[in-house]
C-alpha cells in the first residue's frame, strides 16, 4: 500500500491517486508537480526520491527496534 | 479486566435461551456479517484482528485499488464474517476509500455495523455515529483507545451514551485486549435481539 | 429500529420539509433510510443521484426540482448547516455523558488555539512570525547576506568573468557567444538569477514555511484570516488554503469553480489575478524589498490595501450571502527537524526544476528577439509606460521579464537597483506595480478557460491600466510627500 499523505492544512489523509483526481481540469494537468488535498485544496509538494528513501530507512529502524 | 471475567462467567452460567444456539441468521446464511467502520488511525484493524480467527484474506474491492480485509470469527454462538473497511469520515464520500466503504454499507447488508472511534476524540467522531443511526444502520459503538482518554482525564458514561444513542456502546483498549470480551458479548447479544425483533 | 430523540438530528424547518418531501417521493430501497438518501441528494451527491436515476427514473425530475429549489434558496451549500446541526447534536449528547479533559496539557493546547485564532491576539502573533521568519531570516539573511555572497562574490567575482572569458575564446563570434555570456546570456543572466538570487531566497523561504507548516499553525492561520475576510464580506473557504499553500495561481483560478456562488467565483478570480503572487514569487519580492524596510512596509500596505479594496468593492457590487467556513483543526506540535528538512528540500527542488528551464528559455527568446530586432521593439513599447510611473527606461526590460514570471522580473529589478540604476522609491513603485501586474501566461489561459473569454478579457483589460495607475499614484505620492526610501 502506498504511503498515505496527510494534509497539513485540514488533516485529511489521502493517497496520490486522489490528489491527481483533485487536479482535474487544471490547464497545467498533472505537470506542475504539486499534490492537492481533495478536501481543502491545499497544495503541497510530494515526496522526493531522497525523502522516500529516508522515510523507509527510518521505518525500518523503528520497526527493528520494536521487534527487538 | 476482572469485570470482563465476571461477565463472562455469569453469561456462561445464564440459562441457555434458544438464541444462544447456533442458528441461521437472516436469509438462511450460516453466518452473520459484521462490518467495521470508522476514521483511520483509531485501531480498527486491531479490533478486526481481535474479532477474527483464521481465514483472513486481503483483497481489492472489485473495480478499485482499495484493499479490504475479510475474516471469520466466532462471537458468542454465532459465526461471523467480519469485514474491515477503509477509513470513513462521513456518508458523503470524498476519497475513493470512503466511496468504497459507503458502497459496502449499502450492498453488503451487514447484520451489525461496528463503529470504532477514538475515545479521546469523541467529539469529532460522534457526528458520524448520528449520521449512521439516521441512515438506519444496525450500529454498535466501540470507544477504543480508552486508556489515552483516561490519561487525559476524560471520563465517559458509557451506559449514559447507550441510553442517549439507543445502541450498545463498548469501551476497549484494543492493543491490550481490555474490554474486548464485553464487546464480543454486546455483539452477540445484539444479533439475538435483532432476531427477536424481526 | 428507530433512533432515540436525542440521537435524532433536526436540520431546521426548511430542510426538514424538503427531506420529508423528497423522502415521500422515494420508493425503492437504497440500503439506507429514505431520510439519509434525501440528505445525500440535497448535498449534491452524484453517486446517489445516479443510483436514483437507475432505480426510479420517473421520480428523478421531481426530486431534482426539489433539490434545486432548496439549494437555490439557501445561500450556503446544504452541506454546511447539515454538518453544523450534527455537530451540535453530538455536543449536546457529549455534554450529558462526558466530562472534558482535565489534564493541563490539553488545557494549554486550547488556550494556545484561542490565542492564535482570535484576531486580537492572533494578528500580533502572525506579525511576529512574519517579522522573524520572513523579514529577518528570508529578507535580511537570505536576500541580504546570501544573495550578496552568491551574486556579488561568486558570480560577479568568479563565475561570470571566467565563463565569459572561456566562451569568448571558444566562440569568437559575438552573435553566438552572446547567447551564453552576453547581457542576457544563459549563464551570465539565466543561471545567475536562478542560483544567486532565486535559490537562496527560495531556500530560506521554504525553510521557514516548512517549520510553520509542520507545527500545525496553518489551519489556525486560515481561520484567523477567514475572520478578517468576513469583515469584508468574503468567505475564505476556497481561496485561503490555496493561497497559504503558495501553490500555483493557475490551479487556484480553476478551483474557484467550486465556489458556490458565481459572485464568489468572479471575485476570487479577480483577486487572484490582481494581487496574489504565486508560490515563492511572493517570497522573492518580499525578500528583495527587505533591505529597505520602509519600502517593504509600503509594498505590503499598497498591495494589501488594493486587495481589500477590490474585494470589498466587488463584494458590494455583487450582492449575496458569504458562506460559512468550517474546518477541522489538527493538533499543534513541535516541528520535527527531519520533516522540515525533507519538506524544504522537496519544495526547493520543485521550484528550481520549474524555474531553471524557464530562465534558460528566456535567454534564448531574448537572444532571438535581439537578432530579429523584436526585443528592442517590445522594450520600446513598454518604455513610455514605465516612464509614466517614474522609472528609468531600463526598467522596461524587467517588466517584460515580469510578464512571464514575476520572480524573474523581480530579480531583474533587483539587478538594476544593485547597479544603482534604480532608486529606493523606484524600486518600491516597480515592485508594487509588478505584483499587481498581469498574471503569468499560464494563469491567463486558465482564466480564459474557466471564466470565459469575456470575463478574462475584462479582468485583463482592467488590471493593466489599474496596475500602472496605482504605480503612478504611488510614485506621485512619494514624491509629493518628499519620501526617500
Amino acid at each position: 500500500m502506498s504511503a498515505q499523505i496527510k494534509c497539513p492544512m485540514c488533516g485529511r489523509e489521502f493517497g496520490r491517486a486522489q490528489a491527481a483526481s483533485a487536479c482535474a481540469g487544471c490547464s497545467l494537468g498533472r505537470d506542475c508537480g504539486m499534490l492537492r488535498c481533495p478536501n481543502c485544496g491545499y497544495e503541497m509538494v510530494g515526496e522526493t526520491r531522497l525523502g522516500a528513501m529516508l522515510r523507509k530507512l527510518r521505518e525500518a529502524m523503528s520497526g527493528a527496534k520494536r521487534q527487538g | 479486566m476482572s469485570v470482563d471475567l465476571l461477565r463472562r462467567v455469569t453469561s456462561a452460567l445464564r440459562p441457555r435461551s434458544s438464541c444462544h444456539r447456533p442458528r441461521a441468521v437472516g436469509d438462511g446464511r450460516a453466518k452473520a456479517k459484521l462490518l467495521i467502520v470508522g476514521s483511520p488511525n483509531v485501531g480498527k484493524s486491531v479490533v478486526f484482528n481481535r474479532l477474527t480467527g483464521s481465514y483472513v484474506t486481503v483483497s481489492n474491492y472489485p473495480g478499485t485499488t482499495v484493499e479490504l480485509s475479510r475474516g471469520r470469527g466466532r462471537i458468542g454462538a454465532t459465526e461471523f464474517e467480519v469485514v474491515d473497511t477503509p477509513g470513513m469520515y462521513s456518508l458523503s464520500p470524498i476519497t475513493a476509500e470512503e466511496r468504497v466503504t459507503r458502497g459496502m454499507l449499502i450492498e453488503e447488508r451487514p447484520d451489525i455495523v461496528l463503529q470504532v472511534v477514538d475515545a479521546k476524540n469523541l467529539r469529532r467522531m460522534l457526528p458520524l455515529t448520528l449520521e449512521l443511526l439516521e441512515a438506519g444502520v444496525p450500529l454498535v459503538l466501540d470507544l477504543n483507545v480508552m486508556d489515552e482518554a483516561e490519561e487525559l482525564g476524560i471520563s465517559i458514561d458509557t451506559a449514559g451514551l447507550e441510553r442517549e444513542l439507543g445502541i450498545p456502546v463498548a469501551a476497549t483498549v484494543s492493543t491490550t485486549g481490555r474490554g474486548i470480551g464485553a464487546l464480543r458479548q454486546k455483539l452477540a447479544d445484539y444479533v439475538c435481539d435483532t432476531v427477536r425483533d424481526r | 429500529m428507530s433512533a432515540t430523540p436525542s440521537a435524532t438530528v433536526e436540520y431546521g424547518v426548511e430542510l426538514e420539509r424538503a427531506l420529508a418531501s423528497i423522502g415521500a417521493l422515494l420508493r425503492e430501497d437504497y440500503g439506507l433510510s429514505r431520510r439519509a438518501v434525501a440528505l445525500l441528494l440535497l448535498q449534491g451527491d452524484e453517486e446517489m443521484r445516479n443510483l436514483v436515476e437507475r432505480r426510479e427514473p420517473g421520480r428523478l425530475p421531481a426530486i431534482e426540482e426539489l433539490v434545486a429549489r432548496v439549494c437555490g434558496a439557501h445561500g450556503d451549500p446544504v452541506r454546511y448547516p447539515v454538518t453544523l446541526a450534527r455537530q451540535r447534536a453530538a455536543d449536546r449528547i457529549l455534554a450529558r455523558t462526558t466530562t472534558p479533559p482535565t489534564r493541563a496539557s490539553s488545557r494549554l493546547r486550547r488556550t494556545l488555539d484561542r490565542l492564535l485564532m482570535r484576531p486580537l491576539t492572533g494578528v500580533p502573533v502572525l506579525l511576529a512570525v512574519l517579522y522573524f521568519g520572513l523579514y529577518k531570516f528570508v529578507g535580511q539573511f537570505g536576500a541580504g547576506v546570501l544573495v550578496d555572497l552568491l551574486e556579488g562574490r561568486l558570480f560577479g567575482g568568479y563565475v561570470n568573468p571566467w565563463v565569459t572569458g572561456a566562451v569568448e575564446r571558444v566562440l569568437p563570434w559575438r552573435v553566438v557567444s552572446s547567447l551564453i555570456v552576453g547581457d542576457y546570456g544563459i549563464i551570465t543572466l539565466g543561471v545567475k538569477y536562478a542560483v544567486a538570487i532565486i535559490l537562496p531566497i527560495v531556500a530560506t523561504f521554504f525553510l521557514v514555511f516548512a517549520v510553520i507548516e509542520d507545527s500545525g499553525y496553518l489551519p489556525r492561520l486560515a481561520m484567523l484570516i477567514d475572520r478578517v475576510f468576513k469583515g469584508i464580506g468574503l468567505s475564505g473557504r476556497a481561496v485561503i488554503p490555496m493561497v497559504l499553500g503558495f501553490g500555483c495561481d493557475t490551479m487556484a483560478t480553476m478551483v474557484t469553480r467550486v465556489l458556490e456562488t458565481s459572485r464568489e467565483r468572479v471575485i476570487a478570480t479577480l483577486l487572484l489575478a490582481l494581487a496574489v503572487p504565486c508560490s515563492a514569487q511572493l517570497g522573492v519580492i518580499l525578500a528583495l524589498l527587505s533591505p529597505r524596510p520602509l519600502g517593504l512596509a509600503i509594498w505590503v500596505g499598497a498591495v494589501g490595501l488594493v486587495f481589500l479594496l477590490v474585494g470589498f468593492l466587488s463584494a458590494r457590487l455583487m450582492p449575496g450571502r458569504p458562506p460559512s467556513f468550517y474546518m477541522e483543526i489538527p493538533p499543534l506540535r513541535l516541528p520535527s527537524l527531519a520533516n522540515v528538512l525533507v519538506k524544504t528540500y522537496a519544495r526547493v527542488e520543485w521550484y528550481l526544476l520549474e524555474v531553471f528551464p524557464l530562465f534558460v528559455l528566456a535567454s534564448v527568446v531574448i537572444w532571438v528577439g535581439q537578432l530579429t530586432h523584436l526585443f528592442p521593439f517590445a522594450v520600446g513599447l513598454l518604455e513610455p509606460v514605465v516612464r509614466f510611473i517614474g522609472l528609468p527606461p531600463q526598467a522596461a526590460v524587467a517588466f517584460l521579464f515580469g510578464f512571464f514570471r514575476r520572480d524573474y522580473g523581480a530579480a531583474g529589478l533587483y539587478d538594476l537597483a544593485a547597479g544603482g540604476a534604480l532608486s529606493g522609491n523606484q524600486m518600491v513603485v516597480s515592485m508594487v506595480t509588478m505584483t499587481l501586474f498581469l498574471p503569468c501566461v499560464a494563469q491567463l489561459l486558465m482564466m480564459y478557460k474557466e471564466r470565459g473569454a469575456r470575463v478574462a478579457f475584462a479582468i485583463t483589460a482592467f488590471i493593466f491600466p489599474f496596475a500602472f495607475g496605482v504605480g503612478y499614484v504611488l510614485n506621485a505620492a512619494l514624491n509629493f510627500l518628499g519620501v526617500q526610501i
